[in-house]
C-alpha cells in the first residue's frame, strides 16, 4: 500500500476538517481504510495541500503533490479512469478538491444553480474569477433554456441572475436580443464539455489542473533538448523520451555511401547481399550497371553542383564544357539523366529554375544557355556581342535571367532573350556572383572587391555588406534573411540582411588560396554550414556557434563546391578538381566507430568487402 | 618516394623519368633532388630556368601522373598600369603601389610594392639579406605557380622595419606596364643595391 508518511498528515487533517460539512464522510480514518473515497478523507482547504514541503527529484524543485496530481490528470485524459482513481487512492492525493469534483460533475449534468453554489464554496478564487465563471454558467443555462423554448425561464435567468453580475454587458445585450429574435438555434449552444473547458481556462490552474499539462511540460523539455543539440540533424519525429536527445556526429553526412537496400546485380547478390547493407562505405564498382556514389561522368574538373529545390535531381557543371543532370530515385539511386552539351567553354554554374523544370548554364565568359530538364534540350542561348557572362541567376518568378558580364555590367533578359535592363558603371570588378532572393525582394551582387550590394527592387534602394577582405563568392539562405560570404583570406562569414546588414558568425579552418571555393547552408533548419576546400576536404561547421564539426577527406583534388540536399537531411554532394562528385551520407556501420570508418574509407581504392570475402 | 597522406597520396619516382600533364601534355621534368618539403623544382617548357612550384599546386591525376592543378581560379582584376606574370599575364601589382625600384635579387632588379594580388604566400623562413636577418615568405603566381618574389613578414633591424607587410617582385619574373620584359645583362649596373 502507499507509503505510511503520505497518509499520516491527512489523518490529522481529517479530524480538523470534519466540521466543514462533508456529507457522508466516514470518520474511520484508519490508514487501511482503502474502501472509503479518499476524496472525503482528504477534506482539507485547498490552500494547504498535503505534502507541501515534500519534494521529489534530485534537485528538490518538484512538489510531490503537484507531480502526482498531474500524473492523475494525464491518466484520466488518456482514458484510464480506473488507473486514475487507483492512483488517487493509493497516493492519498486527490486530483481535485472534492468541491471541484462536485462542481465539474454538476456542470456536466447541467445543474447550473447547484454548480454556482459549489463555485462559491471553492476557496482560492478571487471575486473576478467567480463572477466570470458564474457568468459562463448562467449563460449556458440561458442558452439551454432558450433551446428548449423555455422563454419565460430564460428571461428570468437573464434578468435576475445574469444581469446583476454587472459584467460583460455587451454579451448581456446580445443574449437579450436573441430572446427577441425568434428562431431556434439562432445562438449556437456549445456543449457542456466545451463549457467545462472554458471554465478550466478561467479558473486558476491549482484549482482545476489544466488538461494536457504533463504533455506540455514534456514537450517544452524536448524543445530545450533539441535546441541544445549541437549536431541536431533529425526530424522531430525522431525525438524520444527515453533519453536526452543528443545527435551524435553520426547524424552528419560523413561517408561516401549508398542507401542500404540497394539492389545489386545478380552476380553479387548471392555472396554479398547479406553482408553488404550495413557495411557499405566507399565503393568503386567494376561494372557499368552498378550505381556508385562517386560519380565519375565528367571528364575534367567539376566546378559547380546544386540539388534541385525538390531534392529529386542534382545538376553539376564542369571544365569539360558540359553540365549533367542526375536523377535521384526514391531509394537513393542516382542515374545520369541528361548531359547538356553545347558550350565551348568551361561551365561555371548550373542553376535550377524556381519550379525545377529548367536549368541555366553559364559558359565562362561565353554565353548563357537555358535547358529543359525533361528533354535535355537547349531552349535558348543568351549572349551579348563582345562580352560574356561571369555569373548568372534566375528571376524569382522564373521569367527572367540576370547576369554579371565581363564589362562589369549587369544584364537582365526575359526568357525569349529580349534585354530588359542593363546596369553599368559603379562596379570595379567583374560581377563574380549574382542572385535574386526567391521572394523577389533583393538583387544581390558583388559590386566591389569587398562589397556586396543588396538592391531592394521595390524600394529601389541599395544596402551594402562591407567586408574587410576581397569577396570570392556568396550564397543565400532559404529564408532570404542571411548571406554566407566567402572571403579571399580563408574565412567564411554569415551576414544577416534583415535591417542593417550585420555579421553574425565566422567560420574558419578550410583552405583557399587560388580557387573559387563555394560554401552552402544545409541540414535541419539549415543549421549547418558546409564548404569545399583546397586541401581536398569537405568542411562542416555548426551554424550558430561557428564550431568546426568535421572535415571529410576522400577527394583527390580541391573541393570546389558543396550542396546539401534540401529534402534529405543526411545527404550532401561535393564537386572536385579530381573530376568526380561524391555523395556523402550517414555512416550506417557503427556510429561510435565513425572515426575509424573515416580513416578506412578515404583512399580511392576499392573496398574489398563487396567481393564477398 | 615522397608522399602526402590521405587522398592526396602521390608517389614520384625521383629517378629522372619524365612525367607529362594529362591535361595539357606539357612535359615536366623532375629533378632528383628534393629542394624542400613544400616545393618541387619543375621545368617549364617555355624557358630553361627551372621554377619552384609549391606542392599545393600539384595533384595526382592518376596513380603516376602529377600535374599542376588549375581549378577555377579566382583572379582579381587590376585596372590601370600593372606588372603581370610573364608566363600567364596574371596581373600582380599597380604601378601606383610601387615604393622602390632599388632592390636586388639574383636575377637582377627587384621592386618593392605596397600591395600585391593574385599570389599565394608560401611558408615563412628566416633569410639573411644584405640588410640583415628577415623573416620572409615566397610568393607564387596563383595561375601558373611560378615564383614571383617574396613578402617581408618580420624585419629584425629597426631601420628595416618599414618593409614589414610589403612585397618584393623580381623584375625578371614580370612584364612591365608597357608589356616589356627584363634582362639583367642589359641593365645598368646597380649602385648601392639594397637587397640580396
Amino acid at each position: 500500500m502507499g507509503v505510511v508518511e503520505d497518509t499520516e498528515p491527512p489523518l490529522k487533517r481529517a479530524k480538523r476538517d470534519e466540521t466543514n460539512g462533508f456529507s457522508g464522510s466516514n470518520s474511520s480514518v484508519r490508514v487501511s481504510s482503502v474502501t472509503n473515497s479518499l476524496g472525503d478523507l482528504m477534506a482539507r482547504p485547498l490552500t494547504s495541500s498535503q505534502g507541501d514541503d515534500e519534494t521529489i527529484g534530485s534537485k528538490g524543485v518538484i512538489k510531490k503533490s503537484e507531480f502526482v496530481r498531474i500524473i492523475t490528470r494525464t491518466l484520466y485524459s488518456l482514458g484510464y479512469g480506473k488507473a486514475g482513481a487507483m492512483l488517487e487512492e493509493e497516493s492519498g492525493i486527490p486530483l481535485h478538491h472534492s468541491f471541484v469534483e462536485t462542481f465539474m460533475q454538476q456542470v456536466k449534468e447541467g445543474k447550473w444553480d447547484e454548480s454556482i453554489v459549489t463555485l462559491h464554496r471553492i476557496g482560492l478564487l478571487d471575486e473576478k474569477d467567480v463572477k466570470a465563471a458564474s457568468f459562463l454558467l448562467l449563460e449556458q443555462k440561458f442558452l439551454e433554456l432558450l433551446k428548449f423554448d423555455k422563454i419565460a425561464e430564460a428571461l428570468g435567468t437573464l434578468r435576475n441572475e445574469i444581469e446583476p453580475l454587472r459584467i460583460n454587458t455587451k454579451r448581456v445585450h446580445e443574449l437579450a436580443s436573441s430572446l427577441i429574435s425568434s428562431g431556434p438555434g439562432k445562438e449556437n449552444v456549445s456543449s457542456r464539455s466545451k463549457v467545462l473547458e472554458e471554465l478550466q481556462s478561467l479558473l486558476p490552474a491549482s484549482v482545476i489542473i489544466p488538461e494536457k499539462r504533463l504533455e506540455s511540460l514534456v514537450e517544452s523539455s524536448l524543445h530545450i533538448q533539441r535546441d541544445a543539440c549541437v549536431f541536431h540533424n533529425t526530424l522531430d519525429s525522431d525525438l524520444s523520451l527515453y533519453s536526452d536527445h543528443q545527435c551524435g556526429k553520426h547524424q552528419i553526412p560523413s561517408q561516401t555511401v549508398q542507401e542500404s537496400g540497394i539492389s545489386l546485380p545478380d552476380k553479387f547478390t548471392v555472396q554479398c547481399s547479406a553482408h553488404v547493407s550495413p557495411f557499405l562505405t566507399v565503393l568503386t564498382f567494376f561494372s557499368d550497371d552498378l550505381f556508385t556514389y562517386i560519380l565519375e561522368s565528367h571528364t575534367d574538373e567539376v566546378w559547380f553542383l546544386q540539388y534541385s529545390h525538390n531534392g529529386k535531381y542534382l545538376a553539376s557543371s564542369s571544365k569539360d564544357q558540359t553540365a549533367i543532370i542526375w536523377e535521384i530515385n526514391e531509394d537513393g539511386h542516382m542515374s545520369l539523366k541528361h548531359k547538356l552539351v553545347g558550350h565551348q567553354k568551361p561551365v561555371t554554374a548550373v542553376l535550377w529554375s524556381p519550379d525545377d523544370s529548367q536549368v541555366l548554364t553559364c559558359g565562362a565568359e561565353e554565353v548563357i544557355r537555358r535547358w529543359d530538364v525533361d528533354s535535355g534540350d537547349c531552349l535558348h542561348t543568351y549572349e551579348k556581342g563582345g562580352i560574356g557572362p561571369i555569373s548568372c541567376g534566375w528571376y524569382s518568378d522564373g521569367k527572367g535571367i540576370i547576369a554579371g558580364m565581363t564589362d562589369r555590367s549587369i544584364c537582365m533578359w526575359d526568357l525569349d532573350g529580349r534585354e530588359m535592363e542593363c546596369w553599368k558603371g559603379q562596379r570595379t570588378q567583374k560581377v563574380s556572383d549574382i542572385a535574386m532572393t526567391d521572394d523577389g525582394k533583393w538583387l544581390v551582387s558583388v559590386c566591389k572587391d569587398s562589397v556586396i550590394s543588396l538592391f531592394d527592387r521595390e524600394a529601389t534602394v541599395e544596402r551594402l555588406i562591407e567586408e574587410e577582405e576581397t569577396i570570392t563568392s556568396f550564397s543565400l539562405s532559404n529564408d532570404n534573411r542571411y548571406v554566407l560570404v566567402n572571403l579571399l583570406n580563408q574565412e567564411i562569414r554569415l551576414w544577416s540582411i534583415e535591417g542593417d546588414p550585420k555579421i553574425v558568425t565566422r567560420y574558419k579552418g578550410h583552405k583557399r588560396s587560388r580557387f573559387l571555393i563555394r560554401s552552402c547552408f544545409g541540414g535541419y533548419e539549415q543549421g549547418f554550414i558546409a564548404s569545399g576546400s583546397e586541401d581536398s576536404q569537405v568542411y562542416i561547421w555548426h551554424r550558430s556557434t561557428g564550431k568546426l564539426i568535421t572535415e571529410l577527406p576522400g577527394h583527390a583534388g580541391a573541393v570546389n563546391c558543396v550542396s546539401w540536399s534540401p529534402t534529405n537531411l543526411h545527404k550532401m554532394a561535393s564537386a572536385s578538381d579530381d573530376g568526380t562528385i561524391r555523395i556523402w551520407g550517414l555512416d550506417w556501420i557503427n556510429p561510435r566507430n565513425q572515426e575509424k570508418q573515416v580513416q578506412g574509407s578515404s583512399s580511392n581504392g576499392v573496398l574489398h568487402q563487396c567481393n564477398g570475402n | 618516394w615522397i608522399c602526402l597522406e590521405m587522398g592526396r597520396l602521390f608517389v614520384i619516382d625521383l629517378q629522372g623519368e619524365t612525367y607529362s600533364c594529362k591535361h595539357c601534355h606539357t612535359p615536366f621534368a623532375l629533378t632528383d633532388d628534393l629542394i624542400s618539403k613544400v616545393l618541387l623544382l619543375i621545368s617549364f617548357e617555355c624557358c630553361a630556368i627551372p621554377e619552384l612550384i609549391p606542392l599545393l599546386y600539384l595533384f595526382v591525376c592518376s596513380d603516376r601522373w602529377i600535374c599542376l592543378e588549375m581549378g577555377r581560379l579566382f583572379v582579381i582584376d587590376l585596372q590601370g598600369e600593372t606588372y603581370s606574370c610573364k608566363h600567364c599575364h596574371t596581373p600582380f601589382a599597380l604601378t601606383d603601389d610601387l615604393i622602390s625600384k632599388s632592390f636586388h635579387c639574383k636575377h637582377g632588379r627587384a621592386y618593392l610594392f605596397e600591395n600585391v594580388v593574385n599570389v599565394t604566400v608560401g611558408e615563412m623562413e628566416h633569410r639573411i639579406m644584405m640588410t640583415g636577418w628577415h623573416t620572409v615568405a615566397d610568393i607564387f603566381c596563383v595561375c601558373c605557380g611560378s615564383l614571383v618574389g617574396w613578402k617581408y613578414e618580420i624585419a629584425y633591424e629597426k631601420s628595416q622595419k618599414y618593409k614589414e607587410g610589403k612585397f618584393i617582385i623580381e623584375r625578371f619574373k614580370v612584364l612591365g606596364p608597357d608589356g616589356g620584359g627584363y634582362d639583367m645583362n642589359e641593365d645598368e649596373p646597380m649602385i648601392g643595391s639594397d637587397e640580396e
